[in-house]
């Protein structure tokens, strides 16, 4: 039953995040089309429209053949079997609709940019603009300060951990796999009880850097209705960044309290890894309903407004296949996606890459310690 | 109030921005005390070099329409409200030059005293008028 349900919502993946995919030309603002400025009257243009609609459809069309490619060996993986073919399968079936959307992509931008020179759209001014003043009007980013709320979190998983450390068993399970069996375990000892803490400061840390980079990120403010452009990102992201430390805190609290309750026997090991699959499903659900809500850059909160006639900018050239923001005059480190629902960075400061090669140490230096403490 | 800033124009920005900020003063729409936003957030905002910004809120403060309080940040200040009597004296001094030179060129055009008064009203009056309709930078460059 439980490996049923969880094999099912694995596969639920899948089409979740193709759907995300394939909408994205929808979800992006007027004046952008494939990762193209275009005025946004153009998005009425008859080629334009069918361009997504050929993207979407084909997105859709090769998302559902992965989909029933995966769901067609499931059933041989709920029973235990062909669990190394499924895996293989799952993995190109997630990354197929990926990286087929980035080559149609690709593929359309460059008529969509054949299409601006042959109409003769172009940016006469490279207008940008702030709000400097009355901000307190538009919504904000949550502040720093709301990541403290991850404290209590780490409090109480420790306390639990604590509490339940005389029933753990003397070999403590790091490692089961999809049919629940225990493939890796190691010594009880008050540090391998913690090994819940160290996921969860490693969730948060990721998750607070990404509240984070969505305060220091370039806000996008059309001059022409300066006002609605800074309060649609605005919702934008403070949306995004309720959701950030939504996720990062139901992830912290999940895992840090179902490991120490799956190792004493409350819940059997594949009862937590379902639970923790289930809150996956639901965030990618809800990136899905944001970015259906919000649009990317708060793109949809102001939809079916008067679209606007000409470019009030062009910085076309900086977006390196037409997802790679590189403009060294930008002192923006975080920039809103070109092609996409979310935040990318500028590639051509050196700070970014700073932050980067720190994050990939990161990242290095907490396995090395995981492995060093756990082996 | 909005900052906005044309990257093709022949203005130099910083001045895009020291200007829009006056005017924003001018017309009430930025009071004694507004905080501004920090140079590190106006640069990143308006994708220009940190310098640029710096820049702006430099003159910005010499001329005395903003404050810098270190850690605290940047408020608007209004001349009038000065304390620094010298400031206040600086703003007039400033203005008095602009006049003296636009009425050697009116005058060099054949216009009359009655006529250069005529047209400062004019001006005055629709720099009133400004105040109700959006801040786009070249009706800023206009009312220079």
């Amino acid at each position: 039953m439980e490996s049923t349900l969880m094999v099912w919502l694995i596969v639920a993946i899948v089409p979740l995040c193709g759907i995300i995919c394939a909408l994205t030309p929808y979800f992006m603002p007027r004046s952008e089309c494939f990762a193209v400025t275009i005025p946004e009257t153009a998005q009425n243009d008859a080629r334009v429209k069918g361009m997504k609609r050929t993207y979407c459809i084909a997105v859709l069309l090769i998302t559902g053949l992965c989909t029933v490619l995966v769901a067609c060996v499931s059933p041989e993986t709920i029973k235990g079997n062909d669990v190394a073919l499924f895996t293989a399968i799952y993995m190109v079936a997630t990354l197929l609709p990926l990286s087929s959307a980035f080559a149609l992509m690709l593929v359309f931008r460059k008529r969509v940019q054949e299409l601006k020179v042959q109409e003769g759209w172009v940016a006469q001014q490279q207008l940008a603009a702030s709000v400097v003043a009355g901000a307190t009007e538009t919504p904000q980013p949550l502040s720093m300060r709301w990541n403290i709320l991850y404290i209590p979190v780490f409090i109480a998983v420790a306390a639990l951990i604590y509490a339940l450390y005389p029933l753990m068993p003397e070999q403590i399970p790091m490692q089961v796999d999809l049919a629940g069996k225990v493939t890796s375990s190691v010594a009880k000892t008050p540090i391998s009880a913690c090994f819940p803490l160290f996921i969860g400061a490693f969730i948060a840390a990721v998750f607070v850097f990404c509240s984070w980079s969505i305060l220091r990120s370039k806000r996008p403010i059309d001059p022409k209705r300066a006002a609605s452009s800074a309060y649609a990102y605005g919702s934008f992201a403070r949306v995004m960044s309720i959701a950030m430390l939504a996720c990062g805190l139901a992830l912290t609290a999940a895992i840090g309290m179902l490991i120490p309750l799956a190792t004493v026997g409350v819940l059997t090991m594949m009862q937590a890894a379902l639970a923790i699959l289930v809150i996956t499903v639901v965030i990618v659900i809800a990136a899905l309903i944001m970015s259906f809500r919000y649009g990317q850059s708060g793109a949809r909160v102001f939809e079916g407004v008067q679209d606007s006639q000409g470019m009030v900018r062009d910085d076309d050239r900086y977006w390196k296949l037409g997802v790679f923001y590189a403009n060294a005059e930008d002192p923006a480190i975080f920039v809103p996606k070109r092609f996409g629902f979310g935040w990318t960075c500028n590639f051509a400061r050196p700070a970014t890459w700073v932050i980067l090669i720190g994050f990939v140490l990161f990242v290095v230096a907490f396995i090395a310690l995981i492995s060093a403490l756990f082996r | 109030m909005v900052i906005t800033v044309d990257k093709t124009s022949s203005e130099p920005i910083y001045l895009q921005i020291r200007s829009q900020i006056i005017a924003a003063i001018a017309q009430g729409e930025l009071a004694e005390g507004d905080s501004l936003p920090s140079v590190r957030g106006l640069a990143r905002d308006l994708g220009v070099n940190l310098h640029t910004a710096n820049k702006a809120y430099a003159v910005l403060q010499d001329e005395g329409y903003v404050r810098m309080n270190g850690r605290k940040g940047t408020t608007v200040c209004v001349p009038s409200h000065a304390a620094n009597s010298m400031q206040r004296q600086d703003a007039q001094q400033r203005t008095l030059d602009v006049l003296r030179r636009a009425v050697v060129e009116f005058k060099a055009c054949g216009g009359t005293q009655e006529e250069f008064v005529e047209l400062a009203k004019a001006a005055a009056g629709a720099s009133e008028r400004e105040a109700t309709t959006t801040a786009m930078p070249k009706t800023m460059r206009e009312g220079e």
